[in-house]
């Protein structure tokens, strides 16, 4: 399983969101992932994935291929 | 000191246009109602780590149904908890969309609002793990406000009443204010407590005012008014009223479910937690010039009457120090003998049955209890089960709290 779908998968889990309107270029809005409900992920990410997202993703970031590059490149510099 | 009218000026008379209550003794008002006037007890024992176990009266319903796992986001129990009765008040009053959502203010009381998040929070800050991103918003006093405005579509006045136990009471004459001076035109007003988790059930242990369960029937945990009383038993739960002016009711060809008719709120301003008779005389006194009836137009109070040892006896004393020969004919009762104390929602969740009183022409029983205090005696307590009461016309229902705030409500039977 690649990383957008882990994330789509717990989407899914954690907020009941229908998988198949998780979109990973659109923006996270189209599936009603708000400001609030994008940092309760963020947590659940971190749980899940086990590495710290910065601050500064939450604001900059706005898509699931987005997010998912950025925890790739962290897991990447983790096991570096 | 300066004088001023004490004469109540003509207003608007304001009804009760829909209830609702998610309650410890259930969600169906009749139900609900059924189950005080027989007498029953909401109490279980609850266990927490490294606590005694307290008495408590717990809500049995999942409240996280009222909302989508999306949208729970940002809510809490108490949140759950207030917009489910909310929603239940609205669609009893049948009022449908808002005509002007600007002309819809929300009152409601809570004394310790999201202290289940900031509990769990806290509780995983200490154990060395993460607190949740959203503990401050969903934690805040007014977040349940917050969350009932976005959810009810109410755009006007959105205000939280932080006054221990008079929260909701404070909250339900707030709003009748409102009314009358033409802020608003709707108001949603009522109340939600919600503290049933560890540290703060420790540090309300702390503070000795709790009854132990009682070893032999946990629902007879709580005591009002009897000698051997020993304490509150905490409850939580939601209770919430549609109000409206008489003259809007009319225009929509909808009648009053009872009319609330007069309010007062008045401070001690004395001491953080022992009651004070003075305080809660100044409350009653205006409650009744407020709705322009004698004490002996009272046919029923609905007590404070928390079981407490110190608490109980000082209620009684100003009941005497107001209604002096007219005790005798009040019908008093505590109905926190059957559903606990739920502190900021308990003025709101008490007003319900002061109005279902009148509603139904029968007043419920302090349960459980038998034999007065000598401290107590006076009014006519209604002990046990309930009592028919068809003549009845105008009911008082008293919150004082920690803080000193006392808040005393009058309703009048309704069309």
């Amino acid at each position: 399983m690649n990383t957008i779908e882990r994330l789509q998968n717990l989407i899914h889990d954690k907020f009941d969101v229908d998988k198949s309107k998780i979109d990973p270029d659109g923006p996270f809005a189209d599936y009603d992932i708000d400001s609030l409900t994008l940092a309760e992920l963020i947590f659940a990410i971190e749980d899940e994935f086990h590495v710290n997202v910065p601050d500064s993703a939450a604001t900059s970031i706005t898509t699931l291929r987005g997010l998912a590059q950025l925890l790739d490149e962290l897991l990447a510099a983790q096991a570096a | 000191m300066s004088g001023g009218s004490r004469m109540a000026p003509q207003l608007a008379r304001v009804g009760i246009a829909g209830i609702g209550l998610w309650s410890p003794l259930g969600r169906d008002l009749d139900a609900a109602w059924a189950r005080l006037m027989a007498g029953e007890s909401a109490m279980s024992r609850m266990s927490f780590e490294g606590l005694a176990d307290i008495a408590a009266a717990r809500i049995e319903d999942d409240v996280s149904s009222v909302l989508s796992k999306l949208q729970l986001v940002g809510t809490e129990r108490v949140s759950q908890m207030a917009l489910g009765a909310a929603r239940d008040a609205i669609a009893d009053a049948g009022t449908g969309a808002w005509a002007d959502a600007e002309r819809v203010g929300l009152y409601l009381g809570t004394g310790m609002g999201g202290a289940t998040t900031l509990d769990a929070g806290y509780a995983a800050l200490h154990a060395g793990k993460r607190i949740p991103p959203l503990s401050v918003p969903t934690g805040m006093v007014n977040g349940a406000a917050a969350i009932l405005a976005m959810h009810c579509d109410i755009q006007g006045p959105v205000l939280t009443y932080a006054v221990a136990c008079a929260s909701s009471a404070v909250a339900l004459a707030e709003a009748a204010h409102a009314l009358r001076r033409g802020e608003i035109d709707v108001a949603i007003a009522g109340g939600a407590e919600s503290i049933l988790a560890r540290g703060t059930v420790a540090a309300w242990q702390a503070l000795r005012t709790l009854a132990s369960p009682d070893a032999d029937d946990v629902g007879r945990s709580c005591r009002p008014f009897s000698p051997d009383r020993a304490g509150l038993v905490l409850g939580e739960g939601a209770a919430f009223f549609v109000l409206q002016r008489e003259e809007d009711l009319q225009a929509a060809g909808r009648g009053a479910k009872a009319w609330l008719t007069g309010s007062a709120v008045r401070c001690d301003a004395v001491h953080l937690t022992n009651p004070n008779q003075r305080g809660q005389i100044a409350a009653l006194q205006q409650a009744l010039r407020s709705a322009g009836l004698e004490p002996g137009d009272i046919g029923y109070c609905n007590a404070h009457g928390t079981g407490t040892v110190a608490g109980d006896p000082v209620e009684c004393a100003a009941l005497r120090a107001v209604w002096g020969d007219d005790l005798a004919a009040l019908r008093l009762s505590s109905t926190k003998a059957a559903h606990g104390h739920l502190l900021g929602a308990a003025g709101a969740l008490e007003a319900v049955w002061a109005v279902q009183a009148l509603r139904r022409g029968e007043v419920p029983p302090t349960r459980g209890v038998t034999v007065l205090d000598p401290e107590c005696v006076g009014p006519r307590h209604v002990l046990g089960t309930g009592e028919s009461m068809p003549a009845l016309q105008h009911s008082i229902s008293n919150s004082f709290a920690f803080g000193g705030t006392n808040a005393s409500l009058v309703f009048s039977r309704g069309d």
